[in-house]
C-alpha cells in the first residue's frame, strides 16, 4: 500500500463546520490597487447565496480575474470578504482555500504535476487529509467529471477539453462549497464546450463563473453580474440583463 | 507529433558514459554534490514559497530556449547553452540549481550525457558556467546598461570556454583523448559556439531589460565580491591555460605526470606541426604560440567539417 | 499534445516494467560503473554485459532497432576519442595518409578506442532501457527515495511537466519566424544581416523567458489555491517487494562475479 510522505504532519483542516445561515459568499466594499497604483477594484459589494450559479461578465481589464484571486486570499485588498461566515484573513486561509475551489483559465497553469492523479490529489494532500480519504476524494472527483480512467495519465498527453475537466476535478477533490471558474470555455472546440456545459449543469454546487461566453451564461447561469473598470455596473437575473441591449453595448458585450 | 529527443542542441559538452575514467567521474560528482548542497541552502530564502515552481519552470525554459537558434552560415547555427543567462536572471545559486536540473533531466530522460559521468557534466555545464557567468556579470553591477550587456556577452562566451576547457581536461585525464588534440579542438570549436552563446544572451537580456526590468533588478546586486573574484580567477585560468595547453601540451603533460595525475602518458607518434614550432621562426616562445594557433585553426576546420557531415537531421514534426 | 518516443514503451507490461524504479536506477548505475571498471580489451566481459542488457530489453519487449538507433546519441562524441587510435605508442598496424600528414594506427591505440566505444555504447543502452521501462513520474519518485534532495526532486518534477508546454511555445515562436521570413523573397532572405538574425533569436529567448517567469507566478497561485503552504508533499505508490530485492541482488552478484573473473 502507498506510503504518505508528509514532511510535517499537519492538523487536518475540517471543512465541515455547523452550517452557516447567511449568504455563502459576501463581499463588502472591496477595493484593490496594484503596486503600480492602478486601481483594479472599486468598492465591490456582492452576495452569493448557497446553491446559486452566477456569471461575472465584462470586457478584459474589468477586474474579473483580480476579484477572483481575492476570494481565497491570494490577493488581499481593502474591505471584507466572508466565505461561509468566515472572514478571509491570513489565519483562516487554509480553511477558506478548501471552501473556495478556484479554477484558473489556463489548464496548463492549474495542472502542474506530471500525472493526473498527483494533480487531483494535491489539494486534499495539502489540506492534510489522511491517506485513505485522499484516495476516495480523488476517485470521486474524477468520477464527477467523467474522467475516472485518466488517473495514471500524463498531463501533457491530454487534450484541452480533458485538461479543463481534470482542472475542475483538482478543486472538486477538496470538496469546496463554491466553485469559482475563470473562462471555463475558452479554447474549447464546440463539442468539448457542449460537454463542459452539460457537466456544469449537472453539478449541484454553488458557482461563480467569469466568462466572455454569453451563450454559456444564458444557458447555465440564472444570475449575471456585469463589471467594467473595476466597478459592478449591473447585477440581476440573466434574462433581464440580456434583454437590455443598450447596457450590453455600453460594456462591450453581445447577446448570445 | 513532436519527438523531443532529436531536437538540435549543443552536443559537444554532454559527455556520455564510458568516456571518463571512474576516478575522474567520481571526483566531479563529489565536487558537484558540495556545490549543489550549498546552492540548496543559499536559495532557500531567495524566492520563498515560490521557489519550487519558479525554478522548475525556469529549468523547462532553459531546455526550450536551447531549441532557439539563429542561422550563421554554411548550414551552421548559433545556439544557447544557458548557464550564464540563468545565473544573470535568477542569481548564481538559483541559476546553478536550474542548470543542475536541466543537465540531469537531459541525461535521465533523453540520454543527453551519461549517468555516472553526470557529476562532470553538471559541473562543466551547470556549475562552472554559472560561477564564471555570474561572477563576471556581477563585476559590472552599478555600471551603465551598455557596459552590463557587454560584460554579460563576455561572461557568456567565457562560460562556454571554461566548460569546454574543463571537458577537454577531463577527457585527457581519463586517457580518452591526447592533450595536444583535445585542447585545441575543444577550445576552437567552442570559441565559435561561445560567440553564439554571447550573442543570444545579450540579445535576450536586452529584450528583458526593455520589457520587464523589474525581474532583473531583484537579482542584480546579489552576493558580494567573492563572486567577482571567482569569476575573474576562472577567466584568468582559462585565458592562461588555453594558449599554454594548445601551444605547449608537453609542458602540461609533464606537470601532470610529475603530480601523478595520469599514468597513461599518451605520446603521439605523429606530428601535425613538427614540435609545434614554425621552422622559420626557430624555437621561440612566439613560434610556439603561432604554431598553437595554426593547430587550433586546422583542427577546428576538420572538426567542424566532420560535425557538419554527421550532424543530426532535425525531426520536428507536428 | 506531445509524444515522447519513450512514452510508447513506458506503458508496456513486463517483468522489467514492474520492477521497482529504485532497483532499476541502482542496477543501471552499477552496470555502468562495472563497465568503467572492466579493463580495455576485456571483450568477453563486455559481450556478457551487453548480453545482459539485450536480454533485459528482450524481456521488456523493446525492439532492438529502437535500442540501436537511440544509442547512436553517443556517436558524435566518438570524435573526442578517435585520436587515441594514432596517439598511443605501440605496434603499428598501418598508416593513413591525410594530405601531407601521415598518421600511424597502433594496436594499443585501436584497442583503447574500441574499448571506450563499446563501454559507452553498452552503458547508454542500459540507460535507454531504464528510461524506456520506467515512467518519468516513477523515476522522479524513486529519486526521492534514493535521497536526492527534495528541492531538486520537486524542481525536476516541475521541469518535466512544463518541458513540453514551453518547448511547444518555443516551436510556435520558431514557426512564426519561419512564416515571416518565408514572406521575404529568397534574395533578401540570404542577405538579412547576421545582427538582425541574432536580435530575432534573442527576442524569442527573452520573450520565452518572460512568459515562463509569468507562468511560474500563475502556477504558484494555482498551488496556493489548493492549499500549498511552502512544503511540497507527495503520495507514493512504491514499495520494495521480495521480487525486487531478488532481481537486484542477482544482477549485482553477476556483475561482481564478472569483475572478479575478468580481473583475476
Amino acid at each position: 500500500m502507498p506510503i504518505v510522505h508528509q514532511s510535517k504532519p499537519q492538523d487536518q483542516i475540517s471543512a465541515q463546520g455547523p452550517e452557516f445561515e447567511g449568504a455563502l459568499l459576501t463581499i463588502d466594499q472591496l477595493s484593490y490597487s496594484y503596486p503600480d497604483g492602478h486601481q483594479a477594484l472599486h468598492e465591490i459589494t456582492l452576495q452569493i447565496p448557497r446553491g446559486e450559479k452566477a456569471a461575472i461578465v465584462g470586457p478584459n481589464g474589468a477586474g474579473k480575474s483580480t476579484l477572483m484571486l481575492h476570494l481565497n486570499g491570494i490577493i488581499q485588498g481593502q474591505g471584507e470578504i466572508c466565505v461561509d461566515g468566515l472572514p478571509v484573513v491570513k489565519d483562516n486561509l487554509p480553511i477558506i482555500r478548501g471552501k473556495v475551489g478556484l479554477v484558473f483559465q489556463n489548464p496548463d497553469d492549474q495542472l502542474f504535476s506530471p500525472t493526473v492523479f498527483e494533480d487531483v490529489a494535491f489539494g486534499p494532500l495539502h489540506m492534510g487529509l489522511p491517506e485513505e480519504k485522499i484516495f476516495i476524494h480523488v476517485e470521486e472527483a474524477l468520477n464527477q467529471v467523467g474522467m475516472r480512467e485518466y488517473a495514471e495519465r500524463l498531463s501533457h498527453h491530454l487534450s484541452v477539453g480533458e485538461k479543463k475537466r481534470i482542472a475542475i476535478a483538482t478543486v472538486l477533490a477538496m470538496k469546496p462549497e463554491i466553485l469559482v471558474l475563470d473562462e471555463p470555455s475558452a479554447g474549447l472546440d464546440p463539442r468539448a464546450r457542449r460537454s463542459l456545459i452539460t457537466l456544469l449543469q449537472e453539478m449541484p454546487i454553488t458557482m461563480l463563473i467569469s466568462t466572455h461566453d454569453m451563450g454559456l451564461v444564458a444557458e447555465l447561469l440564472p444570475r449575471m453580474i456585469i463589471m467594467d473598470q473595476g466597478h459592478i455596473v449591473a447585477d440581476g437575473p440573466t434574462d433581464g440583463l440580456l434583454a437590455d441591449e443598450d447596457l450590453l453595448e455600453q460594456h462591450g458585450l453581445e447577446r448570445p | 507529433m513532436m519527438h523531443l529527443p532529436f531536437l538540435p542542441r549543443p552536443i559537444a559538452l554532454h559527455i556520455p558514459d564510458g568516456f571518463l575514467s571512474l576516478p575522474v567521474a567520481i571526483t566531479f560528482w563529489l565536487i558537484s554534490i558540495v556545490f549543489i548542497n550549498m546552492a540548496i541552502r543559499k536559495t532557500r530564502g531567495q524566492f520563498g514559497e515560490r521557489q519550487i515552481p519558479l525554478m522548475g519552470i525556469m529549468a523547462a525554459f532553459i531546455f526550450a530556449a536551447q531549441m532557439i537558434n539563429f542561422p550563421v552560415a554554411g548550414g551552421t547555427s548559433g545556439h544557447l547553452l544557458g548557464g550564464a543567462l540563468a545565473a544573470i536572471v535568477l542569481g548564481p545559486w538559483a541559476g546553478m540549481l536550474v542548470m543542475v536540473t536541466v543537465v540531469s533531466v537531459q541525461a535521465l530522460i533523453f540520454q543527453d550525457g551519461g549517468l555516472v559521468v553526470m557529476g562532470a557534466n553538471i559541473f562543466n555545464m551547470g556549475l562552472l558556467t554559472t560561477l564564471v557567468g555570474y561572477g563576471l556579470y556581477r563585476g559590472a553591477a552599478n555600471r551603465s546598461r551598455k557596459f552590463q550587456l557587454g560584460t554579460a556577452g563576455f561572461a557568456a562566451w567565457m562560460s562556454v570556454m571554461a566548460g569546454a576547457l574543463l571537458t577537454a581536461f577531463q577527457l585527457w585525464l581519463s586517457g580518452t583523448s591526447p592533450l595536444r588534440i583535445v585542447f585545441p579542438a575543444m577550445l576552437s570549436v567552442h570559441f565559435l559556439i561561445g560567440l553564439g552563446e554571447a550573442f543570444i544572451t545579450v540579445a535576450a537580456l536586452t529584450f528583458i531589460f526593455q520589457t520587464r526590468p523589474d525581474i532583473l533588478s531583484d537579482v542584480q546586486s546579489q552576493g558580494g565580491r567573492g563572486w567577482i573574484l571567482t569569476g575573474a580567477l576562472i577567466t584568468l585560468a582559462v585565458l592562461l591555460i588555453s594558449p599554454f595547453a594548445s601551444g605547449n601540451p608537453d609542458g602540461l603533460e609533464r606537470v601532470a605526470m610529475n603530480l601523478n595525475f595520469i599514468q597513461r602518458g599518451a605520446e603521439a607518434p605523429f606530428q601535425i606541426l613538427p614540435d609545434y614550432t614554425i621552422p622559420a621562426l626557430g624555437e621561440t616562445g612566439l613560434s610556439t604560440i603561432i604554431a598553437g594557433g595554426a593547430g587550433i585553426l586546422v583542427v577546428a576546420g576538420l572538426t567542424m567539417g566532420i560535425i557538419w557531415l554527421i550532424r543530426k537531421p532535425r525531426h520536428i514534426e507536428s | 499534445m506531445h509524444i515522447n518516443s519513450f512514452d510508447h514503451y513506458q506503458t508496456h507490461e513486463s517483468v522489467i516494467h514492474r520492477l521497482d524504479a529504485r532497483v532499476k536506477i541502482i542496477l543501471t548505475i552499477i552496470l555502468i560503473i562495472s563497465n568503467a571498471l572492466l579493463p580495455d580489451g576485456a571483450w568477453t566481459a563486455f559481450m556478457l554485459t551487453w548480453g545482459l542488457v539485450l536480454g533485459a530489453s528482450l524481456l521488456a519487449k523493446i525492439q532492438f532497432l529502437f535500442l540501436a538507433t537511440r544509442s547512436l546519441v553517443v556517436m558524435p562524441f566518438a570524435l573526442a576519442a578517435i585520436t587515441v587510435i594514432f596517439s598511443i605508442p605501440g605496434h603499428a598496424l598501418g598508416t593513413i595518409q591525410l594530405g601531407n600528414w601521415q598518421v600511424v594506427v597502433t594496436e594499443p591505440g585501436l584497442l583503447r578506442f574500441a574499448s571506450i566505444m563499446i563501454r559507452s555504447w553498452v552503458s547508454v543502452q542500459m540507460a535507454i532501457l531504464l528510461t524506456a521501462t520506467t515512467t518519468t513520474p516513477d523515476l522522479i519518485h524513486a529519486m526521492r527515495h534514493l535521497r536526492v534532495p527534495d528541492i531538486l526532486v520537486a524542481t525536476i518534477s516541475f521541469m518535466y511537466r512544463y518541458l513540453f508546454v514551453l518547448s511547444d511555445e518555443a516551436l510556435r515562436l520558431l514557426r512564426a519566424r519561419e512564416a515571416r521570413s518565408a514572406a521575404l523573397d529568397n534574395q533578401r532572405k540570404h542577405h538579412t544581416k547576421l545582427r538582425w538574425r541574432i536580435k530575432v533569436a534573442g527576442n524569442m529567448a527573452g520573450q520565452l523567458f518572460i512568459r515562463s517567469y509569468e507562468r511560474s507566478e500563475r502556477v504558484y497561485n494555482a498551488m496556493l489555491a489548493r492549499g500549498y503552504q511552502g512544503t511540497l508533499q507527495t503520495l507514493n505508490p512504491h514499495e520494495m517487494k521480495t521480487k525486487d530485492w531478488m532481481m537486484g541482488s542477482i544482477v549485482i552478484l553477476a556483475l561482481v562475479l564478472l569483475q572478479i573473473i575478468t580481473h583475476r
